[in-house]
């Protein structure tokens, strides 16, 4: 309203954008209504602040930006989400994948993600879903690229093992 | 490269774009020949294969962009209601800033010539007439409970003035002989600390100021341009 702003132009980066975005809302935090809501509000924030917005090649890695910045708002009001301590996300040993067995069963995985803290949790998502470039990806946890690696193999391996079938007697977790 | 240096990699290489063609060939060299991070590389291709296909696989709410612009148009509602609040606001603030302005500008203190030459003449002492009596009754008609030196020569006297020293009327009096001036303010001991024992003095670069005992109560300040001489300023018959 009152903004010289090309309607059309936005409308093609909703269109676009907004399934994936709503993809890694739900993937970020697990709940179909929170995903919905931060799609909603993603896209009105770039709305106020599409001016901002200089080179239009740059728009998604700029709305997966918002989004997680008002996932993190909006967590930072709640407060009581559980994770796993940071000392259990071990660097593998690169030699250590074992050939055991796995099962990606769609709800394991998003309680293995729910388990993992954020800087862990995202770049874990945004390495499966290959939308941004790893430059991008640390660009936008405002960390070195070598640290999203890091982040991204312990982020792995933990849920690699959170994914194995092991044999009943050796089922510690329910 | 070792083992470990080329299985670090493997998230480059298995995407497009973030590997150099040398990088890419140097691993794919490694792997034709180490059949230990050829099956490692296998089955992560393969966990990642697999993860990526769930992952992925998330259902997309159909009426998601209807909601998506219905959000929009609200905030674009509301932030153009808080535009016409802030301009408002803004508005306001300035017409007040104006009227507080206005306020302090017209309210100064009026002087008018008239009102002026009341005040001088009120503080004004003739020289002719000067007498430490019209001091004392000048000090009196002023409300302010002072001393009034005796070793001076009132037929010096210029001036009188009641002045605020760190906002206590304090009586002030001014000689003058010739091209020398003295300016002798009386402070009452009980509103001013003086530092006990010898009275001090210093020299300004316009003017030398002196402290004296004068009573029990109160202090002198003399303040002297020209000459810093108290005698010139004593009675005729009390110099020696
Ligand atoms: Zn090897």
């Amino acid at each position: 309203m009152g903004q010289a702003m090309p309607h059309g132009a936005f409308r093609r980066l909703v269109d676009e954008h907004y399934a994936q975005l709503y993809r890694y809302a739900y993937r970020l935090c697990g709940s179909a209504e929170t995903a919905a809501d931060l799609t909603q509000e993603t896209f009105a924030k770039a709305h106020a602040q599409f001016s901002q917005l200089r080179d239009p090649a740059r728009a998604k890695p700029w709305l997966f930006a918002i989004l997680r910045n008002t996932y993190l708002q909006q967590r930072r009001q709640e407060k009581n989400h559980r994770e796993v301590p940071l000392e259990s996300l071990e660097q593998p040993a690169a030699s250590d994948i074992a050939d055991d067995p796995y099962d990606v069963n769609p709800q394991r995985l998003q309680e293995a993600l729910n388990e993992l803290p954020e800087m862990f949790r995202t770049p874990l998502i945004l390495f499966y879903f290959e939308e941004l470039s790893y430059r991008d990806i640390a660009e936008q946890m405002n960390v070195p690229i070598g640290t999203v690696m890091s982040r991204l193999a312990r982020a792995k391996s933990y849920l690699r093992q959170r994914l194995t079938i092991r044999p009943p007697s050796d089922e510690r977790r329910q | 490269m070792n083992c470990s240096t080329i299985r670090s990699l493997a998230p480059f290489f298995s995407r497009h774009g973030e590997l150099s063609d040398e990088d890419r060939a140097t691993i794919e060299a490694h792997l034709a020949v180490c059949p230990s991070c050829q099956g490692w590389f296998q089955r992560e291709q393969e966990f990642d294969a697999a993860v990526a296909r769930v992952i992925q696989q998330v259902e997309v709410p159909s009426d998601l962009p209807n909601a998506i612009w219905r959000k929009i148009a609200t905030q674009s509602r509301r932030a153009a209601r808080m535009k016409v609040l802030r301009v408002a606001a803004v508005a306001s603030a300035v017409v007040l800033l104006v009227a507080l302005g206005w306020k302090i500008w017209t309210s100064r203190p009026v002087v008018d010539p008239v009102q002026w030459a009341a005040w001088e003449d009120q503080r004004y002492v003739f020289t002719y007439n000067g007498s430490r009596e019209s001091a004392v009754e000048f000090f009196a008609r002023s409300g302010v409970k002072t001393f009034v030196p005796y070793d001076f020569d009132y037929t010096l006297l210029t001036r009188l003035d009641v002045v605020a020293v760190e906002g206590t009327p304090v009586a002030c009096l001014v000689f003058q002989k010739g091209p020398n001036r003295a300016k002798v303010y009386v402070l009452p001991k009980r509103r001013f600390r003086v530092p006990r024992g010898e009275l001090a003095a210093a020299t300004g670069s316009h003017c030398t100021v002196e402290f004296a005992e004068s009573s029990r109560e109160f202090v002198l300040v003399i303040v002297y341009f020209g000459e810093p001489n108290r005698q010139l300023f004593m009675p005729p018959g009390s110099i020696g």
